[in-house]
Formats: structure tokens, sequence, C-alpha cells
């Protein structure tokens, strides 16, 4: 006890720089604590299918984002026509899906492009987050309550931490502790975000699963025409965002979404790679012509 | 353990989009293995979740187990480890040879039909489930030319390996197709001696014409003699079977695999009630 004395073992001793880099080192520990519980808890062995790709567009962006897969279908199908900056709405005859008739709807004769990719249907996609709650990919209720009370007992402690050391340092008559008050800002304020994502971790898995999977689609999307692929067009809008799809495919786009013409809303990555995928002899190393597989 | 017909597609990442959209009517996937041997463990971890999600089954290309030489190990090796990372249904490899001398021939060569390669072939199939801990199921290949060394018929050589391998024959009808045409013998007598009883999966597949002699290159429709063989097959084998149609290039829309997927289970359905009808009469 003498030694651990000697050592001076009571972190509340520690000077300055040297307790900020263990308060860093004690709130690393606690998030990842934070992010460790949650992910156990709100994880599944099995991903749950998700086949629909607005149930896709929902779960990487809510109701913006199956209501932006909706308006690239549209589009994309000549139901919505792009003239003068305007969105203007043909028949709805034929469309049978309920978040596309309802965008239509919404859209009345003419809208400008721009409101148009606005429009946000929370209300027609309620029977989504139903759907992805029920699944276990957006938190619950009793997994709401969870993040919180994690959440609030990690700001506590992190807290409580802090204030003790501020506390023996007006104590010791010093004052120079704003270093230890802004890191303790930031700790709570990365603690809620660890805690308290949109997705549960099961929900994050799924969305990383298919855009793994469709990782090609994203890579190739360059070779997708206007018209032709429109179920591509919305995998692509749903799992990737509207800034996957290029002007190619949809000039549209960028009277839509000119904000997006630069960037995308990455996660998986383009993968044009040729893995041949074939049954062909050698590893692939033959061409894929000609296999007798 | 599968108790029904299913219908199923070859995954390939350029069909990705189709498959996922529509896994609702495609019964099972099989997945190249060699596409991960060496693949990021991201890639890996994906197919393995889709494996926990849908009926997979790991397709080899590139171990040459139809050889009288043994099998590569680290391929081995690599393949036992992708199976114990994805936990598939079953795992394949075709009755061919893929390397000799040292020199990857990058093509699935047809084996001389002999004894000699008979006993090869069933040593290195061994090797690979004693190494995977899975006996893989052995596709018989098409070929061009008639393998020279042959002594025994294709049908003879088949039976004798499909008999005696434990995971039994992967039954490719295009390739029966394909032999049957580039050698001119009659397929249903092929299928007619063949034990169907030991088949689990059948591929389908389209070639193209080539003079008078059939490719099969995966990049066409399943031409129609393939599905009336489906049929035939049905007829003969009790067990459920596993039909996968295989495309590998020159993809057309979804809707049209689809299709094609929905003509094989009609054959299949037909078949089998070829059957019932069979037994009603005796």
């Amino acid at each position: 006890m003498r030694r651990l004395r000697e050592l001076n073992m009571n972190p509340f001793d520690l000077r300055g720089p040297e307790f900020l880099a263990f308060y860093a080192v004690l709130a690393t520990g606690v998030l990842l604590l934070l992010y460790a519980i949650r992910s156990q808890r709100e994880d599944a062995e099995v991903l749950p299918k998700l086949e629909d790709p607005y149930l896709m567009a929902y779960l990487r962006d809510g109701p913006s984002g199956a209501t932006e897969t909706a308006l690239i279908s549209l589009i994309d199908r000549k139901l919505i026509v792009i003239e003068n900056d305007q969105a203007v709405a043909r028949s709805n005859a034929g469309v049978k899906h309920p978040l596309e008739r309802a965008l239509l709807n919404e859209l009345g004769a003419s809208r400008s492009a721009a409101t148009a990719a606005g429009i946000s249907l929370a209300d027609q996609t309620d029977g989504y987050q139903a759907y992805l709650t029920k699944k276990g990919l957006l938190p619950d209720g009793n997994q709401k309550a969870a993040r919180f009370r994690d959440t609030a007992l990690a700001c506590i402690f992190l807290a409580a931490v802090s204030f003790t050391k501020i506390a023996i340092a007006i104590a010791r008559g010093r004052t120079n502790f704003i270093f230890l008050i802004i890191l303790t800002i930031i700790s709570i304020v990365v603690a809620f975000l660890i805690g308290n994502p949109r997705l549960t971790s099961l929900g994050s898995r799924v969305l990383d699963h298919l855009r793994t999977l469709l990782s090609r689609l994203k890579g190739n999307a360059d070779s997708l025409r206007p018209n032709e692929n429109t179920q591509d067009l919305m995998l692509l809008a749903a799992v990737f965002g509207v800034a996957a799809i290029p002007l190619t495919a949809m000039p549209e786009r960028q009277m839509l979404y000119p904000q997006n013409t630069s960037s995308g809303d990455s996660g998986g990555g383009g993968d044009s790679g040729s893995s041949c995928g074939s049954s062909c002899g050698g590893g692939c190393g033959g061409g894929c012509g000609g296999c007798g597989s | 353990m599968n108790t029904q017909d299913r219908f199923g597609l070859g995954w390939r990442d350029d069909l990705a989009a189709g498959i996922l959209s529509n896994l609702h009517r495609i019964d099972a996937l099989e997945v190249i293995a060699d596409d991960y041997f060496d693949a990021p463990s991201k890639k890996v971890r994906a197919i393995r979740d889709l494996a926990q999600q849908h009926p997979v089954m790991l397709h080899a290309v590139s171990l040459g187990l139809a050889s009288t030489i043994a099998p590569d190990r680290k391929r081995l090796a690599q393949m036992a480890k992708l199976i114990d990372k994805v936990n598939p249904e079953s795992w394949s490899e075709h009755l061919a040879f893929v390397r000799a001398g040292g020199i990857e021939i990058g093509h699935m060569a047809s084996p001389p039909r002999n004894a000699t390669s008979i006993d090869a072939t069933l040593a290195n199939i061994a090797a690979a489930t004693k190494t995977t801990g899975v006996a893989p199921a052995m596709e018989n290949v098409a070929s061009v030319i008639d393998p020279p060394g042959s002594n025994i018929s294709e049908a003879a050589w088949l039976s004798s390996v499909a008999t005696t391998s434990p995971g039994g024959l992967l039954l490719d009808l295009h390739n029966i197709h394909t032999n049957s045409v580039n050698f001119g013998y009659d397929p249903y007598a092929l299928l007619s001696t063949i034990p169907l009883h030991r088949v689990k999966t059948i591929h389908i597949a389209g070639g193209k014409w080539i003079g008078k002699r059939i490719l099969d290159d995966h990049l066409h429709p399943v031409p129609d003699p393939v599905y009336a063989m489906l049929a035939f097959v049905a007829v003969r084998a009790t067990q459920p079977l596993t039909v996968i149609l295989e495309r590998d290039g020159a993809y057309p829309p979804i809707a049209d695999l689809l299709a094609e997927l929905d003509r094989a289970r009609l054959a299949v359905n037909q078949g089998r009630e070829a059957a019932t009808h069979e037994y009603a009469r005796v």
C-alpha cells in the first residue's frame, strides 16, 4: 500500500495535463463500453431480408429516402417529367404503389423541381417505420429507453469525474480547468451520438450488408441508361442515396438535387472489379467463354 | 434438409440488384467460391449473412479434383476456410482438371475416362472431403473434344464416380446436352444409366452453336432440350431437387431469368406429375 501511495495512484491528484490524458482514456473506455453494450443488445445473429427498395430507402434515410426513391422511379418511368425546372406529373393511371400514388397526388399538376425533390411523405411511410422497427432495424420503445438509460449513466459518470476534479482544483486554488470542461462536453456529445443513432446495430449491419452486395451495381452505375433500368436506379437511390445515380442515367437529377452532383452518399464503395463470377475453369484464369462447366 | 424442389440462380455481382429484389421468387443461390478466396472480409461477411437469410451453396471452379495429381493444398485450405466462414448448405466442384505439369490451363477440361482417372478422382474427392469436413457434390462437365486416353463411356465414368463419391452428383443438364450433340449420343440413354438418385442439385444454362458443335458459354437462354431433360429427370429422381440457373454474362433483365426459372419449375412439376401417374398405373 505504501508503494501505491508512493506511486500517487489517486487520479484526482494528477496534474492538469496528466489528468486530461487520464480523462481522455477514461472517456474513450466509457464510450467504447456504451457502444459495445448497445451493439450487443440491438444486434441479432440472422439479418432480416429486405427486398422492397422503399424499405431499404427508409432504412437509410427515413421518409425522405423513401420519397426520393419513389421520385426517381416515377421519373425514370416517365410518370413525372422535369420540364423547364418544373416537375410535371403525368397520368397516375396504372400506378399501384401507395407511396408512388401519394407522391403524384402531393405533386399535383406541377411543382418546381427543387420543391418536388424536397417532398417527404412522412404519413405515407409510417408503415415502413413500423415494419423496420418490428424487424429490429429501428429502435423500439424498450430499446430507446435502454439507450437513454445507458447514455445518461455514461454522461453522469463522465460529468461526475470531471466535476470532482474541478472541485478539488478549486479547493486547491486552481482555475485552469477550461480544457477539462471542453473535453467533458465533447465526451458527452459523443456519448449521445454513440448511444442514440437512428438505426439499431442490426439496422446498420443490414444497410452495410446491402451496400456490400450491391457494390458492383454502384461501380457499374455509369453503364445504366435512362428509362431502361428503373429497378437498378431505385436500388442505387435506396441504398446509396440519389447522389449515386449518374447524370447519364438520369439527367434530371441535376435539377432535382443540384447539391448532390459531385458528392455521393457513400458507404460500401464502388466495386467495378471483374471477379468474373463464372463457373469457368482455373479460377477465372481463362476468360468466361467456352468453359465447359 | 431440403424437402421440396427448389429453383435458384447462380449469384453474380452483376445480378445482385435483381436477385435481392426478387428473393421471394428465388429459392436458393449458388455462389462461386473462388471469387471469395482472397476477397476482403467485408465481402465474405456479406455472403455469410446472405447464407443465413437464404439457402446458399458454394460452387468451386479451380480445385481440379478430376485429375491424377493431388489438388492444390492452398486452394483446398482456402475452400475449407470459406466453408467455415460462410456455413453454406453444401458445396460442389467439377469433374474436371484445371492444371497439369505446373501449368494452369484456365479451363475445366474433361479427364481421360478410364479406371485410373476414376481412382484418382475419388482419392482427390476424399482429400477434399477430409480437408473441408464436407463432401462436395461433383458436377459433370462439357467438352468440345473427346478426352484422349479414354476407354470407357461418359455414362460409365460418371456412374462410377457418382455412385462412390460421398457428395453425389451435381447434374449439369446443359453439359449433357452439349456433349450429346458434340459427340453424337442419346442424352436420354445417358440419363437412364447414371444414378439419378445420387443427384441433389441440377444446373441448367445456355450455350451457342459453333458449326455443328455447342459451346457451353452460359451466355444464352436455356434451350428447349434442357427443359425436356429436366422433366425426364424429375420423373425418375424421387428426391427433392434444387435446380440452379447459371448465367455468366450478357445478362438479360432479371425478369427474363425469372421466367427461365418459372419454365424450369414447370418442367419439374410436369415430370413429378408424370411420375405420379406412372405410379398410379402400377
